[in-house]
C-alpha cells in the first residue's frame, strides 16, 4: 500500500507542478508563542541505573541548540515516596543509585 | 316543518357549494421553443390573488371558484403570458413560455411569486445561462464553484470542490442528479467538478429549514436537474477548452413525443502531455492522466397524463503509467489509478387527476475509487497484479406524490428505499504463470445497509399573511443487525409584514446514516464512505433559523438577510494523529465521534433580471468542534471556521454579442494545526541514555490552532458571440486571479541556506489566463419539423427576434 501513497504523492506534484505552484516565505509573527517548558526524558531499565536528562523546549523557528538544564532538582518517587535525588552529570543529564528491578508479570 | 327546515338547509347548502364551485387548472409550463419543462415557474390569477408554482416537472396545479379568471404565467428569463377566460369545468392547459430577449419590449406584468411570498427560506437558485458567464478556472465552467459564491456556503480551499454549508463538511451534502445521489463530485483531484453545465438545466441549492421531502445529510441539498432534450429541433453544441473539450446533442426522436440530450466532455491533457513524457525517458515509459464524463437522457411523453424519464451518467478519472527500466530485459512494470461515478435514473411521471400528481423513481449510483499495478516477465510469461478498491452502491426506488386539494394546500409525500452496499478497502492480489498460481483477497469486509424514509410535508396558506410548509421525516436504516431510526419535523415558514417584506423562521432536524472518511486535508478520490455501525452512530444536526425577505421592482432585485444557529451531533473526526491516504483498516478505532456548532447571519442581495445581474453575498460565521478525545476534550474551531465570507458577481452583458463579467470573494483564512515548539526525546542504545539530543518532538499548542492569511481573488471574463450561416460561435477569454494574489494553499517550515528555520506558504493558482472556443449549430429545417402553420409563425417570429 506504500507503493500506491507514493502514487498519490506523485500526482499531486504533478498537479502543483502544472499549475505552477509557488512558494513564499511568511512571516510567522502571529504564530501563537507559548512559555518555554521543562522537558524531562527518563530511562529506567533492569539493572542499570535510572537515567533522566532536563532540558528547556524551543520555539519552532529557532535554529539554536535545546538549552540543557544543569541545575534542577531531580527527585526520585517511588510509588509516591521520596527516594532519593538524582545527581547532575553535566549537558542535562542525571542519573540515580539505584538500579531498575524486573518485576513478576501480574497476567 | 322539521323537514322543511332541514331542505331549507339544504338548500342553503347547496347554493353556497354552488356558489362556490371550484375547478381545477393544470398543465405543464414549457419553453416554448425546446419544449423544455420549466421548474419554479409561477402561475398565478390577478383576480383572485391566488397562485401557486410548477414543481420539478414543470407541472402546475391550481383550484379556483369558478369565475372569470386571469391567469399571468411567468419565469425568470422569459416573456410572461396572459390567459383570460372563464372557468366552469376542470381545465386542463399547456403553456409555453418565450424567451424575453432584452431587447424586445415586453409587457413585464409579472406578478410571479416573490421571495417573500415563498414559505420556504434558505434557498437559492441559480439560472444555469448565469452560471456559464461567471469566469471560471481555466474557462472550465464549473456549477458546484458557482454554489461557493453563496453566502453560507464555503470551498475547502483553493480551487477545491468541496463544499461546506453553514460549519458542515464536505459529506453533509446530498447532491442529486435527476433524484440520483451522486457521491464524489471531483474531476482532477477535487480541482473541477464532474457535472458538465451543457447538460444540466437547474441547480437549487437548500442550506436550512429543508423541506421533509429531504433526508439523509446534515447540512444541504443540491438538487441538480438535466436537461430533457429539444422537443422540436435538434441542436448540437460544442466547446474546445485549455482542459476539457465537450459536445452536446439533442433533439427529438418523435417530434413533441420522445427526445433526447446527449452530452460528452473528455480533458486532452494526455494526448498532449504523453509524447513529451515518453520522449523525454527515451520511450522506456509512459505517464498520462484523462477524465471525462457522459450525460445522457432520454424522454418520453406517452400522453399529457404519463412521461418517462431515463438518464445516465458516467465519468471517470484516470491517472496511469509504464515503464520497462529498471525491471530487467522482458520485464515491465505499469499501473493505474482511477475514480469514477456511474449513475442511471428511471422516472415515470404519472398524473392520477388535475391534482394528484406522482412521479416513481428507479435510481442506481456507484462510486468507485482503484489503484493498481501489474508486474510483467514477458519471458517467463508470468504476472502479478495487485490492486486496491474501495467505493459505495446504491439501488433505491422512490415514490413522490404531489396533492393539491385546494390553492391553499400544496401537499407533499411519499416513500423512499435504498439499499446500499460499501466496499470499504479491499486488496486484490493475483499471480499467475508461477509454478503455484495464488489469488488472494485481503481487507476490509463489505458492508451492506438498507435505508428507508417516509416523509409528508404541507404547504398551507392560512391566510394572506401566514403561510407555512409543516412536515414529517421518518427514517429507519438496517446495519450489522442494528437499526437505527430517527422522526426528523421540519418547518418554514413566513408572515407578510408592510411594505412586501417578510419575516420568516424554520427548523429543521436532520439524521445522516453514512460517514465519509477523508484525508483532513486535502479532498482525494480515496475518501471513503462508511455507514453508521454497531459501533459508530449515525450523525444529527437540529437547525433554527430566521430572516426577513423582500423582491422588488417587479423581483428584478431579491434581498434576504438571515440568521442561523445550528448543532450537530455525533459527527466525526480522526483522532490525533490519524490519517487515511490509502485505506483504513479498523477505521472505527481511527475516528472519534463529538458535537459542532455553527451560527451566523447570511446576507444576499441579488439583481436577477436586465442587462446587469449579479449578487452581493456577505457571511459572518462562527464554527466550532469539540471531540472527548481530540484536543484534550477542548472546543477548537473547525478548518473551515470562517468569519468573514464576501462574494461580489457582476455579470453586464454589453450587447447581443459580448457579455462582461468579474466577480470578487474574500474569506478569513482557514484554521489548521501548527507546531508552535519541539522538544527533545530520550534517545535509547543498549539501554543508555544518550545525553546527546537526536530527535525533535513537535509539540501543538491546540488543534486549529493557526489562521492562514485570508483568501482573495478578482477573476475577470469577456464572451464575445458571432452569428454564423451555420449558427453561432462564442470566443471566452478569462483571467482567474487578476491581481495576482499568492492565496495560501498550505503551509510548512523549512530550513534556509544559513539553517535558519522558517514558516513558507505554498500557492497554487496565480494569474491564470484562459481562452475557450463554442459553437453551436442550428438546424433550421422548420417546415418539415413543424406542421403547424401557426407554431411555425410563431418560431420564425422567434427567429426574428434572435436576430
Amino acid at each position: 500500500m506504500k507503493k500506491n501513497k507514493v502514487y498519490i504523492l506523485y500526482f499531486l506534484l504533478a498537479m502543483a507542478f502544472l499549475f505552477g505552484a509557488c512558494r513564499k516565505i511568511i512571516d510567522a509573527k502571529d504564530l501563537p508563542e507559548q512559555d518555554v517548558r521543562l522537558v524531562l526524558n527518563s530511562v529506567i531499565s533492569k539493572d542499570s541505573s535510572i537515567k533522566a536528562n532536563v532540558s528547556l523546549s524551543k520555539s519552532i523557528l529557532s535554529g539554536k541548540d535545546y538549552k540543557l538544564i544543569d541545575n534542577a532538582t531531580c527527585e526520585l518517587y517511588i510509588n509516591d515516596q521520596y527516594t532519593e535525588t538524582l545527581v547532575n552529570f553535566k549537558n542535562g543529564n542525571y542519573q540515580s543509585t539505584l538500579k531498575g528491578k524486573a518485576t513478576p508479570n501480574t497476567h | 316543518m322539521r323537514l322543511k327546515t332541514l331542505l331549507i338547509f339544504l338548500f342553503t347548502l347547496i347554493h353556497v357549494i354552488s356558489f362556490s364551485q371550484k375547478y381545477t387548472i393544470s398543465g405543464y409550463v414549457s419553453d416554448a421553443k425546446s419544449q423544455e419543462k420549466l421548474i419554479g415557474a409561477t402561475v398565478f390569477d390577478a383576480k383572485s390573488k391566488r397562485g401557486t408554482t410548477t414543481n420539478t416537472y414543470g407541472f402546475f396545479s391550481l383550484t379556483l371558484p369558478s369565475d372569470s379568471v386571469t391567469l399571468y404565467f411567468s419565469f425568470i428569463g422569459f416573456a410572461s403570458q396572459r390567459k383570460v377566460f372563464f372557468l366552469k369545468e376542470n381545465t386542463s392547459m399547456n403553456v409555453n413560455l418565450i424567451v424575453d430577449n432584452e431587447l424586445k419590449t415586453v409587457e413585464v406584468t409579472a406578478q410571479g411569486e416573490s421571495i417573500e411570498q415563498k414559505s420556504q427560506m434558505s434557498t437559492i437558485n441559480i439560472p444555469i445561462e448565469q452560471m456559464k458567464k461567471i469566469p471560471a478556472l481555466l474557462g472550465e465552467v464549473d456549477i458546484i464553484k458557482v454554489l461557493q459564491l453563496l453566502p453560507g456556503v464555503k470551498n475547502g480551499g483553493e480551487g477545491s470542490t468541496g463544499i461546506y454549508v453553514r460549519g458542515g463538511g464536505p459529506d453533509q451534502n446530498l447532491i442529486l442528479l435527476d433524484g440520483a445521489p451522486i457521491y464524489n463530485v471531483s474531476h482532477l483531484f477535487g480541482f473541477f467538478s464532474t457535472f458538465n453545465s451543457d447538460a444540466i438545466k437547474s441547480v437549487e441549492l437548500t442550506k436550512g429549514g429543508f423541506p421533509a421531502r429531504y433526508g439523509g445529510r446534515l447540512s444541504s441539498v443540491i438538487d441538480i436537474n438535466m436537461k430533457e432534450g429539444n422537443m422540436r429541433r435538434y441542436n448540437v453544441e460544442g466547446s474546445v477548452g485549455l482542459l476539457s473539450s465537450k459536445v452536446m446533442i439533442e433533439g427529438p426522436i418523435f417530434k413533441n413525443k420522445t427526445s433526447f440530450i446527449v452530452t460528452a466532455r473528455r480533458t486532452f491533457i494526455d494526448k498532449i502531455l504523453g509524447p513529451i513524457i515518453s520522449a523525454s525517458n527515451g520511450g522506456t515509459g509512459s505517464f498520462g492522466y484523462y477524465f471525462y464524463d457522459l450525460n445522457l437522457k432520454i424522454n418520453h411523453k406517452f400522453s399529457d397524463k404519463d412521461r418517462v424519464f431515463l438518464s445516465f451518467y458516467n465519468g471517470l478519472d484516470k491517472a496511469y503509467f509504464s515503464t520497462s527500466s529498471g525491471f530487467g530485459a522482458d520485464s515491465k512494470a505499469s499501473g493505474y489509478l482511477k475514480w469514477g461515478n456511474t449513475l442511471g435514473s428511471a422516472r415515470w411521471n404519472h398524473l392520477f387527476n388535475s391534482r394528484l400528481f406522482c412521479n416513481t423513481n428507479i435510481t442506481y449510483t456507484k462510486y468507485q475509487f482503484g489503484v493498481g499495478t501489474l508486474f510483467e516477465d514477458l519471458k517467463n510469461d508470468t504476472k502479478s497484479i495487485s490492486d486496491y478498491l474501495s467505493g459505495i452502491n446504491d439501488w433505491a426506488i422512490k415514490t413522490n406524490f404531489d396533492y393539491i386539494p385546494s390553492p391553499n394546500h400544496s401537499i407533499k409525500f411519499g416513500v423512499n428505499a435504498t439499499y446500499h452496499t460499501f466496499i470499504t478497502g479491499a486488496n486484490q492480489y493475483k499471480a499467475t504463470g508461477f509454478t503455484r498460481d495464488t489469488s488472494s483477497r485481503t481487507g476490509n469486509p463489505t458492508i451492506y445497509a438498507s435505508d428507508f424514509n417516509l416523509y409528508f410535508e404541507d404547504d398551507w396558506k392560512i391566510n394572506s399573511k401566514v403561510r407555512i410548509n409543516y412536515g414529517l421525516n421518518a427514517a429507519g436504516f438496517l446495519v450489522q443487525n442494528n437499526f437505527y431510526r430517527s422522526l426528523q419535523p421540519r418547518f418554514s415558514g413566513r408572515y407578510l409584514l408592510p411594505n412586501n417584506w417578510s419575516f420568516k423562521a424554520s427548523y429543521a432536524s436532520m439524521m445522516q446514516f453514512i460517514h465519509l472518511l477523508a484525508n483532513s486535508n486535502v479532498g482525494l478520490p480515496t475518501d471513503l464512505w462508511v455507514p453508521a455501525t454497531k459501533n459508530i452512530k449515525p450523525q444529527q444536526s437540529f437547525q433554527g433559523a430566521v430572516g426577513l425577505a423582500k423582491g422588488f421592482n417587479n423581483n428584478m432585485y431579491e434581498i434576504s438577510v438571515e440568521g442561523y444557529y445550528k448543532k450537530m451531533k455525533d459527527i466525526i473526526d480522526y483522532l490525533d494523529g490519524a490519517n487515511f491516504i490509502g485505506q483504513s483498516t479498523d477505521w472505527e478505532k481511527k475516528v472519534a465521534q463529538g458535537v459542532g456548532w455553527s451560527y451566523g447571519g447570511e446576507f444576499l442581495l441579488q439583481k436577477k433580471k436586465g442587462k446587469y445581474t449579479g449578487w452581493l453575498g456577505y457571511t459572518l460565521a462562527w464554527t466550532n468542534r469539540q471531540f472527548a478525545e481530540i484536543n484534550n476534550g477542548k472546543i477548537y474551531p473547525y478548518k473551515y471556521d470562517r468569519r468573514h465570507d464576501i462574494s461580489f458577481v457582476n455579470i453586464y452583458k454589453i450587447s447581443n454579442k459580448a457579455d462582461f463579467a468579474l466577480t470578487w470573494v474574500y474569506g478569513t483564512g482557514n484554521a489548521i494545526s501548527l507546531p508552535v515548539q519541539t522538544y527533545t526525546a530520550a534517545s535509547v542504545i543498549n539501554n543508555t541514555m544518550l545525553g546527546a539530543i537526536t530527535s525533535d518532538v513537535q509539540y501543538y499548542s491546540s488543534k486549529n490552532n493557526y489562521r492562514m492569511a485570508p483568501y482573495h481573488r478578482l477573476d475577470i471574463s469577456i464572451n464575445r458571440h458571432k452569428k454564423k450561416k451555420w449558427g453561432r460561435v462564442t470566443w471566452s477569454y478569462g483571467v482567474y486571479n487578476v491581481y495576482n494574489r499568492a492565496n495560501p494553499y498550505f503551509l510548512y517550515f523549512s530550513t534556509n541556506t544559513y539553517g535558519r528555520k522558517q514558516l513558507t506558504q505554498v500557492s497554487l493558482f496565480r494569474f491564470i489566463p484562459s481562452v475557450s472556443y463554442s459553437f453551436k449549430f442550428d438546424f433550421r429545417n422548420f417546415k418539415e419539423i413543424f406542421k403547424d402553420d401557426a407554431e411555425l409563425a410563431e418560431f420564425e417570429n422567434l427567429d426574428q427576434q434572435d436576430k
